[in-house]
């Protein structure tokens, strides 16, 4: 019989005989689970072995993008958590009421759980009916909703040079950097704190101006914190996962290494494709390190 | 010279002004008002005005009259200038008026002459001016999280800016979300299957890493300096790497959707963390008193018990908070490990609420209030400790 013949819902019957040619009752068919087995090798005990998976991730699979998009999201990441950072500790430093309480609260975006925050700032920016979009709305700053977690790029023209900006990627940089920024900015205030006073009365002597007072007592004084800063933070943001996969699942040109090493492993079910790219990654974090110890591990450990 | 100090004291000071009230404003939008104009240059003129008029008075009249009649009149000026709204609206803008005039009580006509002048006003307003800007850029989420779940989806789509909320509903109403999540989601069980993964993290983390840390920072043994270079390096391997390997072993050996193997691989992931805080307080502890301790026949244990332990209560308290933070918020390993909802932690279950896209916003934001106030709380009432932890070891996350 031919099911692929047949009409749209079209019944038909089909009758099933056992070995010696006797039909066998529909109940009896019924009433008998159907068993499946099988028996395969385990993998992780096979000793054949492939280059084939390297090969992909560096020729199938956009990995110029995927390197791009990586390092864009984990230096201006980085960045941009150090500069925020160095601002909130310069405010908190200063003799203000509630210095406790101000530190505090600029701490909660680092303490608080990472999948309640991004699906708070799913809400906040929902194109549809997110607070952010709204309040934008009403206030005539745009006229039109912009969807921020979910579009690729944005037209932007200043000064009659029109460029094309990554949007998604850009609101996943600010979250990161909203969340980040915290612990820089811890750092950078138990420098601040220990910057002996009497560097800055003497400099009140000779006159000196508030700038001329942060560029050259501050600014030096807190370069060794911020160069280890970076590099920890470049390390860290560079193997990132949580944060974009709850934002926006890697999608709208937002797909960084780890997301990747996700997508390949889990969301396709291709362990060894997931397992290269890991390598990959653990290769390119190597070479951070060498570098970092090269460049200021001796600095390190005087701080 | 004072020309030039005193336009820009106007300027600055008139647009951290503005940008308050434009602060106040956007919030009581967000309290149902239909504001739909932010009014910027009628307000920051009248700004402009005010700070003119306080410092051309100057010390002629008491400060606490003059900053009350200032505001007074701002509030007035203001009102007759924006669109119509009500009394409370006003009051707020009055306040701020009066925190405001009560801030520039330094300056007047004659301190305009100072050195630097104009830079130390720039440096002033912009403190205040990072001061409300950081605080309502962290704070506008968690509110909007807070708030979010004591609203319906229907009110929340009809309209998206109207965050009141209606204290005339009774409270089980207000707070049906959360009776929701309780008791059809099933909450409750992954508060517990949280809580019992942190402690238990917590505490066989403490119960390897105090003796660990002891012997890197006091014995001496064969490969001593490669061990305690491995555990800073450990310590900076990413999660995201170990996620493939340990995901095939823990299906082989059957680990995955058990607490077990969760509490294994946090165990595993803080641990470095662990000894690389205490190792540092031990070694600062004086050797003389472990010295003491051998000499009345306490052997390494003993030692450790006795002598360590209650030496460095404080740091251990630190370790043991952040190594609770870490563990109560992760969410890779659990995304990974855990696919039965049997077996769910808080993290984990927020999550697999939000895949299904008919869940209701309300519940989504009840079940993360639920997951970060804990860890607020915390971390409010043991601030001291957290914060010592995370500067000590912490570069983590």
């Amino acid at each position: 019989m031919e099911i692929g013949g047949a009409k749209f819902r079209e019944n038909f019957e089909i009758t099933i005989k056992n070995n010696y040619g006797e039909t066998i009752d529909k109940k009896t068919i019924k009433s008998q689970k159907p068993i499946l087995s099988g028996k395969s090798d385990n993998p992780l005990l096979s000793t054949s072995f492939t280059l084939e998976n390297f090969k992909k991730v560096f020729y199938e699979n956009n990995f110029v993008e995927l390197l791009l998009t990586t390092f864009y999201f984990t230096f201006f990441g980085t960045v941009g958590a150090i500069i925020f950072g160095i601002l909130a500790a310069q405010l908190v430093n200063q003799n203000i009421q509630g210095r406790t309480y101000m530190r505090g609260i600029l701490l909660f975006p680092y303490v608080g759980p990472v999948v309640a925050l991004a699906y708070t700032w799913t809400l906040l920016l929902d194109p549809n009916s997110g607070t952010l979009n709204a309040l934008l709305v009403n206030f005539n700053i745009i006229e039109k909703p912009i969807n921020l977690l979910g579009q690729k790029y944005i037209t932007m023209s200043i000064l009659g040079f029109e460029f094309k900006l990554r949007l998604a990627l850009t609101t996943v940089i600010f979250f990161e950097i909203w969340r980040y920024f915290p612990l820089a900015f811890l750092f950078i205030l138990a420098r601040l704190q220990a910057i002996p006073q009497s560097l800055y009365e003497a400099a009140d002597v000779d006159g000196a101006s508030p700038i001329q007072k942060f560029i050259h007592i501050t600014l030096p004084q807190i370069t060794a914190i911020i160069s280890i800063l970076f590099m920890i933070r470049f390390i860290w943001n560079f193997n990132k996962f949580e944060d974009i996969f709850l934002l926006t699942g890697g999608a709208s040109g937002t797909r960084t290494l780890p997301i990747n090493v996700y997508q390949q492993g889990f969301a396709v079910s291709d362990i060894g494709m997931g397992s290269a790219v890991s390598i990959v990654i653990v290769m390119l974090l190597l070479t951070f390190m060498v570098i970092y110890f090269r460049l200021i591990g001796k600095r390190a450990n005087e701080v | 010279m004072k020309f030039k100090s005193l336009t820009i004291f106007l300027i600055i000071s008139s647009f951290f002004l503005t940008c308050i009230l434009s602060i106040w404003k956007i919030m009581s939008t967000l309290q149902g008002l239909s504001f739909t104009n932010l009014n910027i240059t009628t307000v920051f003129s009248i700004c402009i005005l005010l700070s003119l008029a306080f410092v051309l008075i100057g010390k002629k009249i008491h400060h606490l009259i003059k900053i009350f009649s200032l505001s007074f009149l701002f509030s007035i000026l203001y009102f007759y200038l924006n669109e119509a709204s009500p009394y409370w609206y006003i009051l707020g803008v009055f306040l701020i008026t009066l925190f405001f005039t009560d801030k520039l009580k330094k300056y007047s006509m004659e301190s305009l002459k100072e050195d630097f002048i104009s830079e130390k006003i720039i440096f002033d307003f912009i403190t205040l001016f990072g001061i409300v800007f950081f605080a309502f850029v962290i704070l506008f989420p968690f509110y909007i999280m807070l708030v979010t779940s004591f609203k319906t989806q229907i009110a929340l789509l009809v309209n998206p800016l109207d965050f009141s909320l209606d204290f005339t509903k009774s409270l089980s109403e207000l707070f049906k979300s959360y009776f929701v999540i309780f008791e059809t989601y099933n909450f409750g069980r992954y508060i517990l299957i949280s809580s019992a993964v942190s402690i238990g993290t917590v505490i066989v983390t403490l119960l390897f890493a105090i003796p660990a840390a002891y012997a890197v920072a006091r014995l001496n043994f064969f490969g001593k300096n490669f061990l305690s270079t491995s555990i800073l390096i450990i310590y900076m391997f990413p999660a995201i790497v170990l996620v493939i390997p340990l995901y095939t072993v823990f299906s082989q050996l059957g680990l995955r959707n058990s607490i077990f193997g969760l509490l294994i691989v946090y165990t595993a992931t803080t641990l470095p963390v662990a000894i690389y805080m205490l190792q540092g307080y031990f070694k600062s502890i004086p050797k003389d008193i472990e010295d003491a301790g051998i000499m009345d026949g306490q052997n390494w244990f003993g030692i450790i018990l006795k002598i360590i332990i209650p030496l460095s209560l404080p740091a251990i308290a630190s370790v043991a908070l952040y190594v609770f933070m870490i563990a109560w918020n992760e969410f890779l390993f659990s995304l990974m490990f855990l696919d039965s909802p049997k077996s769910f932690t808080l993290s984990r279950a927020i999550q697999y609420l939000s895949g299904d896209a008919e869940t209701p916003r309300q519940y989504l934001m009840a079940g993360s209030v639920i997951v970060t106030l804990p860890v607020l709380f915390i971390f409010i009432y043991f601030e001291k400790y957290l914060v010592s932890g995370l500067t000590s070891g912490s570069v983590k996350g």
